[in-house]
């Protein structure tokens, strides 16, 4: 049982390229079709690396991003940790399943995750749902299949033998 | 040891597709105990407020390195836009400036006039408020919410709560800081509360954001409120956070429901909410200006 073990600087390298898609200006009729960047790295690491990368990481990311964006301390940390102790549940099964498939299941576990951030949000007191919220986990399902090979790629390169 | 060890594998690698993750559940309740109380602290008191500002620094090259490229690329455009365009916009700015300058040259002799009106109602004169150009970072932050992040902070002075303009009007306040940068929430915000005053009656109330960038509403005018479309809105400097006066917005819109006893009038804002690229920040000349911004509110309702 070999455990696969990757280099710390390139899962760093990940995350931060997903925080700068994340504040990269789209222009106010696309902000809601921005996919949550940082939840779909997660969700890859979670998969394939999951001695390294879990609800710890997930925690960390998430109050980075808080801090980032100048969200609610926590806001970001609860959905991530969300994320990732789903994915760490079901990671056996999205592994084998063919790419299409797993779009699928990956679209469905960050609408779920958007149904939870809106309904803190409104907890929060800053407003009430906005049917929109769908339109980032539909982008995620159609470019998901292209973060997963990019990314497998670059992992496969530098993974430590 | 060896069986040990196999046994850990067993449980974390091999195990069948329902892996049984009772201590995984509870790890998720701890930390999403953990994520919880960060909110609630966060969100009512102001006991992160230390912390955020240090730790809000891990997140500033990010926003920096998304800037960057953005901001080179105009100034790329400027230094190689056609110089007739250039040339133009220089006499337009010239113009400009000169009736501008024609303006000002009776702001003198006002002053003097409302230092004189103000010694009479024996209220302590305004004082020039003073103001920093801070630049907006070209970043998006969360959709949810109307934030921007400016490149001064607390080295220069700036503080949680302090009022935002532009060349037309009240943006926003700061929300938080860190040494070099801080975030301000725009009136336009669902979370947001501009008290105003209807410059042409004095008569006050609120202008609540509702996450339109365009709009805001006024909630609380009864349906004989003496407003009309086109009205001014100024701050009424109420509440000491907004300096009174700076403009807010024009009314464009008054929806008065037969059966409801309140009017949803709507508003737009005097700033360029989502245009400006550069703001002011404001350090009001004097807080108890509101007393006399309060006379003056009161002596709009008796008109």
């Amino acid at each position: 049982m070999s455990r696969k073990r990757h280099p710390p600087w390139l899962i760093g390298l990940t995350f931060v390229a997903a925080f700068t898609l994340t504040v990269t200006p789209l222009g106010e009729s696309l902000i809601w079709f921005r996919p949550y960047w940082v939840g779909m790295i997660l969700i890859y690491w979670c998969i394939e690396s999951p001695s390294q990368v879990g609800m710890g990481v997930a925690f960390v990311a998430g109050l980075a991003l808080d801090l980032t964006t100048g969200t609610l301390a926590g806001q970001h940390a609860l959905s991530l940790v969300i994320i990732a102790y789903i994915v760490g549940r079901f990671r056996l099964r999205m592994r084998f399943f063919p790419l299409w498939q797993q779009a699928l299941a990956v679209a469905a576990i960050l609408l779920n995750d958007r149904l939870i951030y809106t309904w803190v949000h409104a907890l929060a007191g800053n407003g009430v749902a906005d049917w929109r919220i769908i339109w980032a986990p539909l982008v995620a399902l159609f470019i998901w299949p292209w973060v997963f090979l990019i990314l497998d790629l670059t992992r496969q390169r530098f993974r430590y033998r | 040891m060896a069986c040990e060890v196999v046994v850990e594998q067993t449980q974390s690698e091999d195990s069948p597709l329902f892996s049984g993750s009772g201590s995984g559940a509870l790890r998720l309740a701890l930390y999403a105990m953990a994520a919880v109380a960060l909110m609630v602290a966060d969100h009512h008191g102001r006991y992160l407020e230390a912390a955020k500002e240090q730790l809000a620094l891990v997140g500033y090259p990010i926003l920096r390195l998304v800037d960057l490229p953005i901001r080179a690329g105009r100034w790329l455009g400027q230094t190689f836009s056609e110089r007739e365009a250039l040339s133009e916009r220089n006499r337009e700015l010239e113009r400009r400036w000169l009736v501008d300058q024609a303006r000002l040259n009776r702001l003198p002799a006002l002053e003097a006039e409302n230092r004189r009106l103000r010694e009479l109602l024996e209220s302590s004169p305004k004082l020039g408020d003073r103001v920093l150009v801070a630049e907006l970072l070209d970043v998006d932050l969360d959709p949810y919410s109307h934030r921007v992040a400016l490149n001064k902070g607390r080295i220069d002075g700036v503080y949680p709560g302090q009022p935002v303009a532009d060349a037309n009007g009240i943006v926003g306040q700061v929300e938080y800081v860190t040494p070099i940068s801080a975030f301000a929430m725009l009136i336009s915000d669902p979370n947001h509360a501009v008290p105003v005053a209807v410059n042409r009656t004095g008569l006050r109330t609120i202008a609540y954001g509702t996450g339109q960038i365009d709009r805001l509403v006024l909630k609380d005018l009864t349906a004989s409120a003496d407003v009309v479309e086109g009205d001014l809105l100024v701050a009424s400097g109420l509440g000491g956070r907004f300096p009174s006066g700076f403009p807010v917005g024009r009314v464009i819109d008054i929806q008065a429901n037969p059966g409801a006893a309140f009017l949803t009038v709507v508003v737009a804002p005097s700033a360029a909410l989502n245009r400006s690229r550069e703001v002011l920040l404001v350090w009001p000349g004097d807080h108890r200006d509101r007393k006399l911004a309060e006379l003056e509110g009161r002596s709009g309702f008796k008109r």
